[in-house]
């Protein structure tokens, strides 16, 4: 993802308040793949993130001239889509199909170490093998969908799109220390219920920790 | 390593973080939300950490004094080591996922960005002035984006809405020609059926003979003696002028012309108690309503072709 300059962000958010439907354009590449991946992570539906997204970038661009210049432009751009699908998840899924609650109170001494043995390499893997098998893709997903609303976009903010603390707490629009609790939280539950589901993970895979894989999956998502 | 439960705790230690034996449920399920695990205070000073405290080390996000707090007890304490490693294996995995593809652009059409800004133009003066004078300081010094305030911001965003929605004083003046339009067509109505109904029942009984057989004037002229106080040649004249004040009116001139005339002809002309008044009124109402609608209803589509 390019990043622009900062001041070029800022004179082609000045050209979108004026209604430059072109210079808005190109803040919508920039920020693109950002709010598409926090709204399908959140959902899990690739058709439905796209449908939301685009209606992200179109109500982004009639509020645009609410947006203050002080605050990040994404955090601004990732509240608004991540308000759709918050929206849209409590539109249509009153009632989650599994509770994670009851996972809390049982299996803790089990899921570390049924973890820790997941954990086959260490940081310094094969960075060949960075990509995740499919089915773990979709543990990991449905793991995320079984958090709580407020829990899941903070993990997912932090730990996928890679926002610092403080653009969480601006995108949520919380404080710092719910920030910390919520991903604290959602971490703890998606550890609970990967090692829950340590039997369907594939038994030979690697992982590399602190790098992010440039290649996408064959299968795209 | 003695683990000390409910009672007993030092002094300094959060009377919420302070764990209760396993059977008081209901203290379980209260402070649930502050150990997320096993964060059971070990002994004075060497408690185990709490999630959160992991968590954050993770990011890097620790204080100086917290981190070396947890890094002194994590130098000794096994079960947080794994417990740390564990996190951090399932922060790696969620870093690992790779980005998903995108399906498609979402660039926004081009179409959008006209009717967009001819909707902008469209915003009423004031607020146009407002935002536009933003928009020209903007333009001088691009930096300064903070001088985009709420208000011009919030009327240029609502500005389609705004437009599209009717003005409500012509919504009002409409309504109110409409229903001029239809009280005249009531009265002139009525005045109608009144005249036929006299003239039906003044012709059969055959009285005032010369006059009750000629036409509509003459049959105003018929009903008009009834009135008190009013001699009959006089009472002929103004029906004379108040037909002639109608030919006017019909003729789709201004409602000043019955002024100009003699006042005691407006009088009568606009006298609700007699028939030809009660036609001429209604008349009147109608073709001012008439006019009232047509005259909204043109702006209207004027607008819309505008936009």
């Amino acid at each position: 993802m390019n990043k622009l300059v900062r001041d070029d962000e800022e004179l082609l958010i000045a050209r979108s308040q004026r209604g430059d439907v072109s210079a808005f354009n190109q803040l919508v590449l920039c920020h693109q793949q950002a709010v598409f991946g926090t709204i399908f992570r959140m959902l899990g539906d690739p058709e439905l993130a796209a449908d939301l997204t685009q209606d992200a970038f179109i109500s982004a661009f009639r509020a645009i001239n609410t947006f203050r210049g002080g605050a990040s432009f994404r955090s601004w751009l990732l509240r608004i889509g991540s308000n759709l699908a918050c929206d849209h998840w409590r539109r249509t899924q009153r009632h989650p199909a599994e509770s994670l609650d009851a996972l809390r109170d049982e299996d803790e001494s089990s899921a570390s170490s049924l973890l820790s043995s997941l954990a086959i390499s260490g940081p310094e893997g094969n960075p060949e093998e960075t990509l995740l098998t499919h089915e773990l893709q979709d543990l990991i997903q449905r793991g995320l969908q079984l958090l709580p609303l407020d829990q899941r976009v903070a993990v997912v903010l932090c730990d996928m799109e890679g926002l610092s603390y403080d653009e969480i707490a601006t995108t949520t629009e919380t404080t710092l220390g719910t920030v910390r609790s919520r991903i604290a939280r959602g971490r703890a539950k998606l550890r609970l219920y990967l090692s829950r589901h340590q039997e369907l993970l594939p038994r030979n895979y690697r992982l590399t920790s602190h790098q992010e894989p440039h290649v996408s999956h064959d299968r795209g998502l | 390593m003695a683990i000390v439960m409910g009672k007993g705790y030092p002094s300094h230690v959060p009377r919420k973080e302070r764990l209760f034996p396993p059977h008081v449920s209901k203290h379980r399920g209260l402070y649930k939300p502050y150990f997320d695990e096993r964060s059971i205070y070990v002994a004075h000073d060497d408690r185990h950490l709490i999630t959160e405290q992991l968590s954050v080390a993770l990011d890097g996000q620790l204080a100086a004094a917290e981190q070396a707090q947890l890094d002194a007890h994590l130098s000794t304490c096994e079960q947080c080591q794994q417990r740390l490693a564990a996190l951090r294996h399932t922060v790696a995995l969620l870093r690992a996922l790779p980005q998903p593809v995108l399906p498609r652009s979402f660039e926004l059409p081009i179409p959008l960005h006209e009717t967009a800004t001819a909707e902008v133009v469209e915003t009423p003066k004031g607020a146009a002035t407002q935002s536009q004078s933003a928009l020209t300081t903007a333009e001088r010094e691009p930096v300064s984006i903070t001088a985009y305030r709420a208000e011009p911001a919030t009327i240029a965003a609502h500005a389609s809405r705004r437009s599209r929605r009717a003005n409500p004083l012509r919504t009002a003046l409409r309504t109110m020609s409409a229903l001029a339009a239809v009280a005249g067509l009531f009265l002139l109505l009525s005045g109608m059926f009144a005249v036929s109904n006299f003239a039906v029942t003044t012709s059969a009984p055959g009285m005032q003979a010369s006059q009750s057989s000629s036409a509509l004037p003459h049959t105003n002229d018929a009903s008009t003696p009834p009135v008190p106080g009013t001699p009959t040649p006089i009472v002929e004249q103004r029906v004379a002028q108040a037909t002639q004040v109608a030919n006017l009116q019909a003729t789709a001139t201004s409602s000043a012309q019955p002024a100009t005339s003699s006042p005691p002809v407006v009088e009568s002309f606009l006298d609700l108690s007699t028939v030809a008044g009660r036609v001429s009124v209604g008349f009147l109402l109608l073709l001012l309503g008439l006019i009232g609608i047509i005259v909204f209803r043109k702006r209207r589509y004027r607008q819309e072709m505008q936009l």
